[in-house]
């Protein structure tokens, strides 16, 4: 063991910088820019454009309260009556009050409807809707849509629950500028102490979600307004004819908003805390069916981002682009590098790793920091930072060797459609019309 | 011999008696009569004469063998279960054989006496059945206030009195001297116990009536989801969102749910309330709310045939109510054939009096407040009479006094003011109560006064 270390050492310290860049030319070249320099650049512009635009903000939440429309939130789900109660909970503790909660049941085969059908009772839900048989996610969402009366629709999922001003704060955007179509709401992780691997989600959402969509959305090029905690306003959905046959389905309406020629903005301020999957199994299963959507919308359905027809709008391109190229080229360029590096260089591969984990532990060092002091919770986050030196696994193997599976097997065998999580009949004519 | 009444000749020598005239029938004349053959060409008379029988408390009239005869028409349940059996040709067999039985149970039975009127009724039904070896069984019956009836107790019960009625078989019941198997369950107004109720599904906002429902669609391939009426055009089923049309259920789309619409206050919901609105008293009831009632059939046990032959002894119940200044009514009707002897012989004529309260069996389940005004009504009565007048109170309701040579008109107008200053009592005390049904009359003893029937005449009242 020490004499691996000395090894560590004296083959990095002798060896000149020129060579440590060659060597990691895909994380100094490619991840260095985009995910630390860039993001710390753009959270800074983000924080200054919100102090410069602070009496704005104010402004748009006085006239949200001076208006106070009603808003429709909808919460489509299967079997989730175990959450319910806690929503609503969580609902009648916040500081804006005039919504309609919609909630549908699709095709429970638990106590859901008894549940409900209780809190309906109680006033507690404004509207039950059940499906004795269930249609999937986009119709029950749909459904909801139908029987909203609101200006806004909030689209939750059932285990989710919401700082106090969390439906305030998502809504406040709206009123800021009138192109804004939806606001994605900040998703932060609840269960992270209940396993390792859901500590590791927690750090990869502050990353991806409340770093990765600030930094998005001040580009104008966010692009998933996420189903767990989402604003839209009402009219656009109605007209884009609400949520089609998923996966993904979060990120295909936001497009749809999007080529409509409307802004998509995140509200890291509007904060909701969720679970997340405690095991392996079920968190690879969620990041196939998030995987594929990639392939099946922004390559397939979406397509037509990248032609340069009369629609043609450049942030939508670049939108795509980005998220092709950060996920699907690099990837592939990853193996490529790897590939070449075991060819090239067998005899200090080993000495490579590590290094590589001592360079990504840095830079995502830098980066949970940098999230924390701008949290409301950070202390609380802070404190994930002890897994920091293994986020390289989880990240840049795991998560990276899922993703890639599921971009082949949906490229080459349409996958998606063989997905239980959507029900046959839908899949079975969503592959036949190619949707 | 019976007015209106056919001897039927029978080689037992029984007075079987056929009744085909109902004016005038006085059941009285009955307690001679060893059967009776009710002719079903006048049902509502029938009916009606049929009922008086069973509702008797003499026991040689309301144990009488009784039955229909029927060429043709159809009785009704409640009839029906009154009666030993319907003929459609007059037999002599299933008459004999009845009359034979019921003499014979008869023979079991001793004497009893109570004060307590749910005894009284208790005691009478149980030689009812133990001289049939019937049950009694819950018939349904639309002109029943709770749609179910049984014939036999409700007799004794005012129409809307229901609750009394169940509680008396609960009561026999919980004594053991029934058993009873369950028939059905039955569902009546909280309010007014009617069984006369409309369900209906109502909003659940609004609690309207004015509701109507509508399938939800599911549009396979766009996720469309909505209501019926959004697919309806000339063309048939098409989907408002991506504009195909809609074929083949199961195949493109299906139907997995409704919604309804109240058309009053424009509510939407899946599962509509049900309440019910009595149809007697228009009170408007959740059904979960509604009272559960459970109609058993109940024959009698070992101790119910004991308590038919003996009388139910019940401890604390045989409690003699003694009021002071009265007599007890055996004492009373000692008293009473002294002076039908004394007027006899003097020539002279007495009035004997009474007035029964017949309150619902309701405003006497509260014991104490019951006692408190019979007590009063004691008083007053005790305070209006003469010291020479012989006063008695008997069966939880009829106060009965002699009137020794008191004169026919004096004693109408001191039973006329014992019943309105009666009444303004009655009011006070139970001041929701809309009218009275207090009964007062006298007759008069002279010469031609027979006591066996005047007896007779009394224990009816």
């Amino acid at each position: 063991m020490i004499d691996f270390w000395q090894r560590f050492f004296d083959f990095w310290l002798n060896v000149p910088p020129e060579r440590i860049v060659r060597l990691f030319w895909y994380f100094f070249l490619l991840e260095v820019p985009r995910y630390l320099l860039f993001d710390l650049v753009v959270v800074v512009l983000f924080s200054l454009k919100r102090l410069w635009n602070s009496d704005t903000y104010q402004a748009a939440n006085n006239q949200l309260f001076a208006e106070n429309p009603l808003i429709s939130i909808i919460v489509p789900g299967k079997n989730e009556g175990r959450h319910i109660p806690k929503l609503v909970q969580s609902l009648t503790e916040q500081t804006y009050q005039n919504y309609q909660l919609i909630i549908v049941d699709d095709g429970s085969d638990d106590n859901t409807p008894f549940i409900c059908r209780k809190l309906e009772k109680e006033g507690k839900i404004d509207l039950f809707l059940r499906n004795e048989e269930r249609g999937g996610k986009a119709s029950a969402a749909n459904l909801a849509l139908r029987f909203s009366k609101g200006k806004y629709i909030v689209h939750l999922d059932a285990d989710t629950s919401f700082d106090r001003d969390a439906i305030e704060k998502i809504l406040t955007p709206f009123y800021t500028d009138s192109e804004i179509g939806a606001v994605g709401g900040n998703v932060k992780v609840r269960n992270s102490k209940e396993a390792v691997i859901a500590s590791f989600q927690a750090v990869e959402y502050l990353q991806t979600i409340t770093m990765g969509r600030m930094v998005a959305s001040y580009l104008g090029i966010y692009k998933i307004v996420s189903g767990a905690f989402g604003a839209f306003r009402r009219d656009l959905v109605e007209r884009v004819g609400g949520w089609d046959i998923g996966p993904g389905l979060d990120g295909d309406i936001t497009m749809k908003i999007r080529k409509m020629g409307y802004r998509i903005v995140f509200e890291p301020r509007a904060v909701s805390l969720t679970n997340v999957p405690t095991s392996l199994k079920k968190l690879s299963n969620q990041r196939f069916r998030w995987s594929r959507s990639m392939v099946r919308f922004r390559l397939r359905k979406h397509a037509d981002v990248f032609v340069p027809d009369q629609n043609f709008q450049f942030r939508n391109f670049f939108s795509s682009v980005e998220n092709l190229f950060f996920n699907v080229v690099l990837d592939a360029l990853w193996f490529y590098y790897v590939i070449r590096l075991a060819i090239n260089n067998p005899d200090i591969i080993f000495l490579m790793i590590v290094m590589k984990m001592f360079l990504y532990g840095m830079s995502n060092f830098v980066q949970v920091i940098l999230v924390s002091l701008m949290s409301e919770r950070g202390r609380q986050e802070i404190k994930l930072l002890m897994y920091i030196p293994f986020m390289s696994i989880y990240d840049g193997y795991y998560l990276r060797l899922v993703r890639t599976i599921a971009y082949f097997r949906e490229w080459l065998a349409s996958s998606s459609y063989d997905d239980a999580w959507n029900p046959r009949k839908s899949s079975v004519q969503a592959k036949e019309h190619h949707l | 011999m019976i007015p209106g009444g056919k001897k039927i000749q029978n080689a037992g020598n029984f007075e079987i008696y056929l009744i085909t005239d109902y004016q005038d029938q006085d059941i009285r004349h009955f307690a001679l009569a060893d059967a009776l053959v009710l002719d079903w060409q006048q049902p509502d008379h029938a009916t009606a004469l049929l009922k008086e029988i069973r509702a008797s408390f003499i026991e040689s009239i309301y144990l009488l063998p009784v039955f229909i005869f029927n060429a043709d028409g159809v009785v009704s349940d409640t009839p029906k279960s009154l009666s030993d059996g319907e003929l459609s040709v007059v037999q002599e067999e299933p008459i004999g054989k009845m009359i034979r039985q019921v003499k014979k149970r008869r023979e079991d039975f001793t004497p009893h006496e109570t004060n307590s009127s749910e005894n009284r009724i208790l005691t009478k039904l149980f030689r009812y059945m133990y001289t049939r070896d019937k049950t009694l069984n819950p018939e349904v019956d639309v002109h029943a206030h709770m749609g179910y009836e049984y014939p036999l107790i409700r007799l004794h019960y005012p129409a809307g009195e229901s609750m009394e009625m169940l509680k008396i078989l609960r009561r026999g019941t919980e004594n053991d001297f029934f058993q009873g198997i369950f028939v059905d369950k039955t569902h009546v107004c909280p309010n007014c116990h009617s069984g006369h109720l409309n369900l209906r599904e109502v909003c659940t906002k609004c609690a309207s009536a004015h509701i109507s429902s509508e399938n939800l669609i599911h549009h396979f391939v766009c996720a469309y989801m909505g209501p019926e009426g959004d697919f309806v055009t000339k063309q048939g089923l098409v989907c408002p969102k991506c504009n195909r049309q809609l074929r083949h259920i199961g195949v493109d789309y299906d139907k997995p749910s409704v919604i309804y619409r109240c058309h009053d206050c424009r509510h939407e919901f899946q599962e509509p309330d049900i309440t019910a609105l009595c149809l007697n008293c228009k009170t408007v009831t959740p059904v979960e709310k509604l009272l559960e009632i459970t109609l058993d059939k109940y024959s009698l046990t070992d101790l119910g045939r004991d308590a038919a032959r003996t009388g139910i002894k019940v401890a604390g119940e045989e409690r003699e109510f003694t009021i002071p200044g009265f007599v007890n009514f055996s004492t009373f009707l000692t008293f009473l054939r002294f002076e039908i002897e004394r007027v006899k012989v003097s020539g002279k004529e007495s009035q004997m009096g009474s007035v029964s309260l017949n309150l619902p069996a309701r405003l006497r389940s509260n014991r104490q407040q019951f006692e408190r005004l019979v007590l009063d009504i004691s008083d007053f009565i005790r305070n209006n009479t003469d010291s020479s007048d012989i006063l008695s109170f008997a069966n939880d309701n009829t106060f009965f006094m002699i009137f020794p040579e008191k004169g026919a008109t004096a004693v109408e107008k001191i039973l006329n003011d014992f019943r309105s200053s009666i009444e303004k009592l009655l009011s006070n005390t139970f001041e929701d109560e809309p009218e009275w049904n207090l009964a007062a009359q006298y007759e008069t003893l002279n010469a031609e006064t027979e006591y066996n029937a005047l007896i007779n005449q009394v224990k009816t009242i």
